[in-house]
Parts: C-alpha cells; sequence; structure tokens
C-alpha cells in the first residue's frame, strides 16, 4: 500500500477549529458567560440582542448566550460521551461476530436486523416512554438504540479486512485472536470509524435536541439547545431570536462534525484507491 | 510419513436459497477423494488448472477450512479437527500465499514481520531476535539492511522472499508454496527456486509446490501430483513423461517446449 501524504486542508482547519473553539467555549462557560443561565429576569422577557444581552433574552428573561454556552457543556460534551459508551458496547461485538463469524454471528444480525427494522426516532421515543423523561434516560435510550447501527458498521468493516491475506499470515505466524484483533484488525478500522464516529456525533447532538424539544430530554430549567429550541417555539412569530441562537448553535456543531470527517472520508478513500 | 492425505473430500454448499439455517446444502465438490503422502525432505509438485482444487487442498492440509471427509495427517497425527488448536500444525507446517503484497501487512516494517514467529514461538530466544531477522534475510538472499522497510519499499521478488523467510522463522518441516513464483517475471522465478532448492536441500525441509506452471516443477520437484477437477488423477516420479497414463497429464506435458522432465 502506498502511503498518501497527509495534507491538512481548509476543511479540516475550518472543521477542527469550529470543534475546538466550541468546546473551549463550553469548559471555560463560567469565565465566558455574561450572565447566570438560570437567572430570571421577567422585567427583560424577549428583549432583542444588545449591549447587555449580546443574544437577547428568552420568555423568563434569561440571558441565550448564556444558556447557548452553558449548554455546550450538556449538548456537545454529552453527545461525544454518548458516543463513546456506544462505542464501548459495540465495538467488541462487532468485532468478535465479524471476525469469528458462525451461529452467535448470525443470531446477532438476525437480533440487530429486527431492532433496525424499527425507525430509531420511535424506538428512542418508546425507551424514554419506559424510563421516564430526563437526560441520562434519554442517554440510554440513544445509546440502546444507536449501538445495533455502530455493531453493524463495525462488523462490515472487519469482514472485509479479515480476508486479507496478512490475516491468514498473521495466524500462521502463530497470533493469537485476539492480537490479530488488536494488531492488525482495529488499526485497518480505526479510520473509517473515526469517519462515522465524527459525523453521528453531530446526529446525536441533533437526536439529543430533537428529544428535548418533545420534552422526553433534559427538563427544565437545565441550559440545553434542543430544550432551548422547545421553549422558544411558541414564541418564535413574536421574537424569532429566541429560536434562531439555539439553532444556529447546534448547526454549527454538526457543521463542525462533517467537516472533520468529511476530511478522514477522503484521506480514507485516496488511500483505498492507492491500493 | 510426514504429511498423508486419506481420501480427502470438500464440498461446499451451492449458492441456491437454503431451506434450512443450520443445514448446509448439498453442492460443489472441490476436492473428490485425494490420497498424497510427502516424506521428510522430499519435494512434491502439485500441478492443475486454474479451478482443480489445488489451493483448496493446500487449505484444508492446513486446517484453515473443515474437510467434509476423509484424514490429513501429519506424523501420524489427525490435525483436521475442528477444535484443533492450529498454533500446533503452524509450528510444523507453513504456507506461502501467492499474492505477497498481500500476504504482508502493509503497516509492519519487515523486522517487525519477521519478529512476529519469533516473538510467538520461540519467546525464550528473545535476545537472538535481531540476529535471526538479519540471518533469515541472508538465507532468502536479501540485504539486512531491507530490514527497516515497509512492504511498498519492496519489489515483487523481495516481497516474496520476505514471505519465505516469515515461513522460515517458524522452523517447519513442511512448506507449502502456493502458487508463489507465479507472479514473478521468469528471470525472478529461477532465482527464487534455486534458493528454495538450496534451502530444501540445507535444511532438509519438505515442499509441497502448488502451480499451475509444469515447467517450473522441473527445477525443484522430485514428484509431481496432477489434480484435474477435484481429483488427484496422477502421481508421477519419473524423469519421463511418457510413463504418464491419464489423458490429462499427457496433454499438460505435451504442451512443454521440452517434453523431458
Amino acid at each position: 500500500m502506498k502511503k498518501v501524504p497527509y495534507s491538512v486542508d481548509a476543511g479540516l482547519i475550518g472543521g477542527a477549529g469550529l470543534l475546538i473553539f466550541i468546546c473551549l467555549a463550553g469548559v471555560l462557560a463560567p469565565w465566558l458567560a455574561p450572565h447566570d443561565p438560570l437567572a430570571m429576569d421577567l422585567s427583560n422577557r424577549l428583549s432583542s440582542p444588545g449591549w447587555t444581552y449580546p443574544f437577547g433574552t428568552d420568555h423568563l428573561g434569561r440571558c441565550i448566550l448564556s444558556r447557548i454556552i452553558y449548554g455546550i457543556r450538556i449538548s456537545a460534551v454529552f453527545a461525544v460521551l454518548v458516543m463513546i459508551c456506544t462505542f464501548l458496547i459495540s465495538l467488541p461485538v462487532g468485532l468478535l461476530t465479524g471476525y469469528l463469524r458462525g451461529r452467535t454471528d448470525h443470531l446477532f444480525m438476525r437480533f440487530i436486523d429486527g431492532m433496525l427494522a424499527i425507525p430509531d426516532i420511535v424506538l428512542t421515543i418508546a425507551i424514554v416512554g419506559l424510563l421516564g423523561p430526563g437526560f441520562v434516560n434519554m442517554a440510554i435510550a440513544i445509546i440502546l438504540v444507536r449501538w445495533a447501527n455502530y455493531v453493524r458498521f463495525i462488523r462490515s468493516l472487519v469482514l472485509k479486512v479479515r480476508k486479507e491475506d496478512y490475516i491468514l499470515s498473521a495466524r500462521m505466524s502463530g497470533n493469537s485472536h485476539l492480537r490479530i484483533m488488536r494488531r492488525y484488525i482495529l488499526p485497518e478500522i480505526f479510520s473509517p470509524l473515526a469517519v462515522f464516529g465524527a459525523l453521528d456525533t453531530g446526529k446525536i447532538v441533533l437526536a439529543m435536541a430533537g428529544l428535548s424539544f418533545l420534552g422526553l430530554g433534559t427538563q427544565p430549567p437545565t441550559p440545553e439547545w434542543g430544550i432551548m429550541l422547545h421553549d422558544a417555539a411558541g414564541y418564535f412569530q413574536i421574537a424569532p431570536h429566541v429560536m434562531v441562537f439555539p439553532g444556529l448553535a447546534i448547526m454549527f456543531f454538526v457543521f463542525g462534525c462533517q467537516l472533520v470527517s468529511g476530511r478522514f472520508s477522503r484521506r480514507h478513500t485516496a488511500a483505498v484507491k492507492e491500493v | 510419513m510426514l504429511l498423508e492425505l486419506r481420501d480427502v473430500s470438500k464440498e461446499y454448499p451451492s449458492r441456491t436459497r437454503r431451506m434450512s439455517l443450520f443445514k448446509p446444502n448439498s453442492g460443489l465438490k472441490a476436492v473428490n477423494g485425494v490420497n498424497l503422502a510427502i516424506r521428510k525432505g522430499e519435494c512434491v509438485g502439485l500441478v492443475g488448472e486454474s479451478g482443480s482444487g489445488k489451493s483448496t487442498l493446500a487449505k484444508l492440509m492446513m486446517n484453515m477450512e473443515p474437510v467434509t471427509s476423509g484424514q490429513v495427517l501429519l506424523k501420524g497425527q489427525p490435525i483436521h479437527e475442528r477444535k484443533r488448536n492450529n498454533r500446533k500444525t503452524y509450528k510444523q507446517m507453513q504456507l506461502v500465499l501467492q499474492d505477497s503484497s498481500s500476504s504482508l501487512y502493509p503497516k509492519m516494517r519487515v523486522k517487525e514481520i519477521l519478529e512476529e514467529p519469533l516473538r510467538n514461538y520461540f519467546p525464550q530466544e528473545k535476545a537472538m531476535w535481531d540476529a535471526r531477522c538479519a540471518g533469515l534475510l541472508e538465507l532468502v538472499d536479501l540485504d539486512p539492511s531491507l530490514l527497516s522497510r515497509y512492504p511498498h519499499q519492496l519489489s515483487g521478488g523481495q516481497k516474496q522472499r520476505v514471505c519465505l523467510a516469515k515461513a522460515l522463522a517458524v522452523r517447519p518441516e513442511i512448506i507449502i508454496l502456493d502458487e508463489s513464483v507465479a507472479s514473478l517475471d521468469e528471470p525472478s522465478q529461477r532465482a527464487v527456486l534455486a534458493m528454495l532448492k538450496r534451502i530444501q536441500k540445507e535444511q532438509q525441509l519438505s515442499l509441497l509446490f502448488i502451480t499451475h506452471d509444469v515447467k517450473s516443477t522441473r527445477q525443484l520437484c522430485d514428484r509431481v501430483a496432477i489434480m484435474y477437477q477435484g481429483k488427484l488423477v496422477e502421481t508421477f516420479s519419473g524423469r519421463d513423461c511418457r510413463q504418464l497414463q491419464h489423458p490429462y497429464s499427457r496433454l499438460l506435458f505435451q504442451a512443454m517446449p521440452d517434453e523431458s522432465f
């Protein structure tokens, strides 16, 4: 395989810069937020953006900018955590089913086929409905629904790699199955997994925002981007900024994830073409 | 007898719709009742056209695929059981594949590739690994300076030699070469075959040389077995191709420019 030189491009710099900026803003929230995100000021309800409140205030007079900055901690950071938890479940399952195959793989795949037959959002709502609304329950529901997608994806990558002659050759060199998975298969599937993970982090933020918007996720008064959209829905016609700014925050985060994953994806495709 | 195949058959299920989840359908017989024995220090050629079942037979010998019926015996011990720990088999028997480019892991240097079998089979000789790696490269007529290279930095012939060095690192008793020189140009083929002959003599190694090219067996093999449509139709140890009985074998050898074997 010919090595493809890794050139840094505008998309990667832009995407990574955007994500780093958002994450830093979340970490430095107590210093960056101009107001307390939970402090209400009913005399300043739905005020337009200005010097005191750069993004204006919501229907309870809370500073929208401060709520968006504190919302990063929930929306972005927890999206990454949800993704990591999903990977922790699906990576071993995908690796083992794809590598070892056999009857267990067959049964797992039929179970996953059954799960995937139900639309994601319907299943998530059903699970949150069973567990009860709340942030942790929402995260559990998203993990329970998404792990099947991840297992399918990881398994498909492993199936492709395990057919390679160097895996056969590695077996003959006396390597254990575990070492082959760690030393040969994981490095090969890492790049497409990074693409998938980066892209999916954006989707998880959207899913969390969607569930919070439906009242099933984060509960008021927690500053979270989805619940902010939910609260603002009733005032969109008289004060559009209340909905626009949280919407833009979600859009920029998802856009950053897309840019980074797109760059990884192009690099991976180029490497495959060069073989 | 070092390696013995007794009435070995392999049948693959057909691609038609399965009627049952757990029962395989009857299907294509890739290998059909093959009997073959290889003695210590002997080099046997296995010749046949594409699709005649040569590579399947190699996989059955290595227990990479389960046999449908029959026995594969290594030093009299059966090695074809499904639950067998193949590591013990690989210690005594190695397979060198046709495509050397895909057999070498592209993210490892030659040194790491050669160290893998040493680490797994000879962990107690850790202090010797570096010298062994260099020695293995010298054995296959390569310069030890190539140890720091990645596979994509080697030529086709060099890659094939590294694959062979990797197989030799295990110190096996038998090496199966599955079309291992087929992808090389003729001068490289001749050089690799001469090197194989030398190593075989030096190390009293048994070789099963699988090829579709009858000519290449001439330089290396003591005996040639001919496969046709999954069956071993003839085993031929003489130097005169007039001994051949089966019409396919005769056709195969008649196609050679020089008829004497």
